[in-house]
């Protein structure tokens, strides 16, 4: 394995607005992707009706039905190299209703590329009140993801033409959307690019002389790195979980916090399952341990796939994760169309976990900068309110306080298709204890 | 409540349950002194002529009771009706007391002095066809699948495909056996003219219809299909219940018509509107005005420690102003809401304070 820094990085933005093809083609414009293999999808390509137009989306499209409707629908890993990280690319879809599958990708991102289409109207789309640029920039900010590129694609389409004018509006756009999300513009690139040409990906643009900053891959390296919290629990949750012919149970996931290493027992929570790691390994290469970012698949001895789940998290037994029946959150709703009331039971998102809950009692309004309460006991909360309220999830959900885990804490809450509330666990007020702890190793 | 036989004169009723909803307008109809006849079980003692009594066996027996009281045990869906026992078969002891546990599927005989108006009107409303339709959440890894009957949801086994992510890479499955599997848990507690709402991220639950489209059972032709819901599973189910497509298909259901009534009352809240009541105590006060126009309970307000007998004589007082009362089962969004508001939420026709002026 590379011993360069690692750092994880998310590919969002609304559908259609060029993430796969773009990173497609800046894999093949490293070397990752040879010609022969782009070449092949190419073809394929043209046997859906769809021309060549995605060859390169295709790296990263793999599924059977991402392939016949063109969009990606799960998320997509791949590791790549620049001058001073290697990175491990998870590409995330962009439609919503597969806005779940993109907050499990950034739950597990520690850097994100926001790719947004500067061709006239599907800019406007995406930023729009339902949009997925301005929801996704949400959830990056929410779910912890601090450093961001934009990429501006699409400069190569007619009604853009490589158009400073058209740059420089929907720049200003996006910085007046990123700032009131809570993102400081000062050190964000914004790209104009084309994911089609390859231009500003790998290669800087000759047709773009006005723009003088880093193409997408220099703007890479001006990412800094993250501190790794090595001296907490052992915290891992799981993204998804494989059965491999020769090899057994394989789940897999970021580790957010702690050390795993071979031959360690380790519990699976909810469940409180035993087992014990027999590999690791990361993007197909062995490794002995595994530190906080890094993505792993790891063998577990003795578990079939249905004892572990998406959302379940693996920690040591003698810190096992906390497993929780209630908690006190503070939450931010940041829209819902009349007004949340108790007993409204939403889906909560945190990290690689979804499961619905309810909210049992607004306890407080509260003044989100000063953090004074304004009115206890309100009857409802509306759209822009701050408070503290208690929820209880429908199923036991591993989760930490933000105190001691934000890479834990932290949660979304949705509705309909909406992202309705964003929010930090407070206290957890009621744990699932470890009863029955289950050896199967 | 299916009304097989109602003889003024006589005041006799032969019912079927449907279900919880119609436990609850039995319990509010029998008063003590009414006679039940019905199915039940008895531990019957076989006396031996030398030999004491053995442990005894249960057995099935019609029985008539007497009413003596009859207790709602709405957490297991059940009525106990306890009585003394008047008509039993001949070869069995007809001493003492018994309970009869009424629960959906039970057929009964009841026979009252006297019906009086807001009985019959109890039993009127009940007969109106209980609504039942099944729902499927579902993406190319896992379907929920749920059957909602009045405002009863019940949640069947999440089917799994068993297809993983892009990790690895692994030899794509064919989506057949996936729907069939979930054809198969609809299948197992489908009844003709249900209709199915699927509904699911992204194309599967097109294909999905489409396959089913071409099987050859009765219920094709009867799938619809519901957008904008992004979650499967259980979650999904719950989810699809809220939407306003599925309401816009459902319009004439009580689920329906009971979610539309929590949303004017979580509107009323947010805007400070007072034409609302929530506790007991409030909402008798105001039955007794005649300011409810619509009262929603949930079926576990009595964890609220709310006596039935109480409960059933403000409904009849809601009922006698012409207003409405709604039992909801708290397995659906709706009723868990409305037990999240303290179990009992009452839309006003007018507002209390006003009527203190």
């Amino acid at each position: 394995m590379s011993a360069k820094p690692h750092l994880n990085l998310v590919i969002t933005g609304h559908v259609d607005h060029g993430k796969s093809t773009g990173m497609g083609h800046f894999l093949y414009d490293l070397g990752v992707v040879d010609q022969r293999t782009i070449e092949a999808y190419s073809k394929e390509s043209e046997k859906y009706g769809r021309g060549d137009t995605f060859k390169y989306a295709w790296v990263l499209d793999r599924i059977k039905d991402e392939r016949e409707r063109g969009l990606t629908i799960d998320l997509a890993f791949q590791k790549f190299e620049t001058d001073k990280y290697f990175f491990t690319l998870i590409d995330a879809p962009g439609h919503r209703d597969f806005v779940k599958n993109m907050i499990t990708g950034a739950s597990q991102a520690d850097t994100a590329v926001l790719f947004v289409s500067a061709k006239k109207g599907e800019y406007e789309v995406g930023i729009g009140p339902g949009g997925q640029t301005r929801e996704h920039v949400f959830l990056l900010f929410t779910l912890g993801v601090r450093q961001i590129i934009v990429a501006m694609s699409k400069f190569d389409d007619a009604t853009v033409n490589y158009s400073e004018e058209r740059y420089e509006e929907v720049k200003a756009g996006l910085e007046k959307l990123l700032k009131t999300v809570g993102y400081d513009i000062k050190g964000i690139p914004i790209i104009p690019c084309s994911g089609w040409t390859g231009e500003n990906l790998v290669k800087r643009s000759e047709k773009m002389p006005w723009y003088t900053g880093p193409t997408l891959y220099e703007a890479l390296d001006q990412f800094f790195e993250i501190p790794k919290p090595i001296d907490k629990p052992l915290r891992l949750p799981i993204q998804d979980v494989y059965s491999i012919t020769g090899v057994g149970t394989v789940p897999v996931g970021r580790v957010e916090t702690g050390v795993v290493k071979t031959g360690d027992k380790v519990v699976i929570a909810p469940s409180m399952t035993i087992a014990e790691v027999r590999s690791i390994e990361t993007h197909h290469a062995n490794i002995p341990q595994a530190i906080p970012g890094d993505n792993i698949g790891f063998n577990l001895r003795g578990i079939s796939k249905k004892d572990i789940r998406r959302g379940d998290v693996v920690g040591h037994p003698n810190n096992p994760p906390t497993v929780a029946k209630e908690f006190m959150a503070q939450v931010i709703i940041v829209h819902h169309p009349t007004a949340i009331a108790a007993g409204y039971t939403p889906v909560l998102h945190a990290h690689t976990a979804q499961v619905a809950a309810q909210i049992t009692e607004l306890v407080s309004k509260i003044d989100a900068r000063s953090g004074q309460v304004v009115e206890e006991k309100p009857k409802s909360l509306k759209t822009g309110d701050s408070a503290i309220i208690r929820i209880q999830p429908v199923k036991p959900l591993c989760i930490e306080t933000y105190k001691e885990m934000p890479e834990l804490g932290r949660f979304a809450l949705r509705d309909m298709g909406t992202t309705i509330a964003a929010g930090v666990v407070k206290e957890i007020t009621q744990k699932v204890t470890a009863e029955k702890v289950q050896t199967k190793a | 409540m299916i009304i097989h036989k109602f003889i003024a004169k006589k005041g006799l009723a032969f019912l079927t349950l449907e279900d919880a909803d119609d436990l609850w307008c039995l319990k509010r109809i029998i008063e003590p002194g009414d006679l039940i006849s019905g199915e039940t079980s008895r531990v019957i003692k076989r006396m031996g002529t030398y030999t004491r009594p053995d442990k005894g066996e249960r057995v099935k027996v019609k029985i008539k009771l007497k009413v003596e009281r009859a207790k709602l045990d709405s957490s297991f869906g059940r009525l106990r009706i306890f009585g003394k026992i008047l008509e039993m078969p001949e070869d069995i002891l007809t001493k003492g007391f018994h309970s009869i546990v009424a629960t959906p599927n039970y057929s009964l005989w009841i026979q009252k002095d006297r019906w009086k108006e807001i009985d019959l009107r109890i039993l009127k409303d009940s007969e109106k066809a209980t609504e039942r339709f099944m729902i499927v959440s579902m993406d190319r890894r896992d379907a929920g699948v749920g059957i909602v009957q009045g405002t009863h949801l019940q949640i069947l086994p999440t089917v799994e495909s068993g297809l993983a992510g892009k990790h690895y890479d692994m030899k794509e499955k064919s989506s057949r056996p996936y729907y069939k599997e979930v054809i198969e848990v609809i299948k197992s507690v489908y009844r003709p003219c249900t209709e199915i709402f699927v509904a699911g991220p992204g194309n599967t639950k097109n294909s999905f219809v489409n396959f089913l489209s071409k099987q050859k059972d009765s219920f094709v032709g009867h799938a619809k299909i519901i957008d904008g819901i992004d979650i499967t599973g259980d979650d999904g189910v719950h989810m699809v219940l809220r939407s306003a497509q599925l309401r816009k298909y459902i319009e004439e259901s009580k689920l329906a018509h009971v979610t539309a009534l929590l949303e004017q009352a979580v509107k009323k809240i947010a805007d400070g509107d007072d034409r609302i009541a929530f506790t007991f105590d409030e909402v008798k006060e105001a039955s007794k005005l005649g300011a409810v126009d619509s009262v929603l309970i949930s079926d576990k307000i009595f964890e609220h420690g709310i006596d039935e007998d109480d409960l059933a004589e403000l409904l009849n007082s809601v009922e006698e102003f012409r207003g409405k009362g709604y039992l909801i089962d708290s397995s659906t969004d709706t009723g868990s809401q409305v037990m999240g508001m303290g179990g009992i939420v009452a839309i006003l026709r007018f507002s209390l304070r006003a009527s203190k002026v």
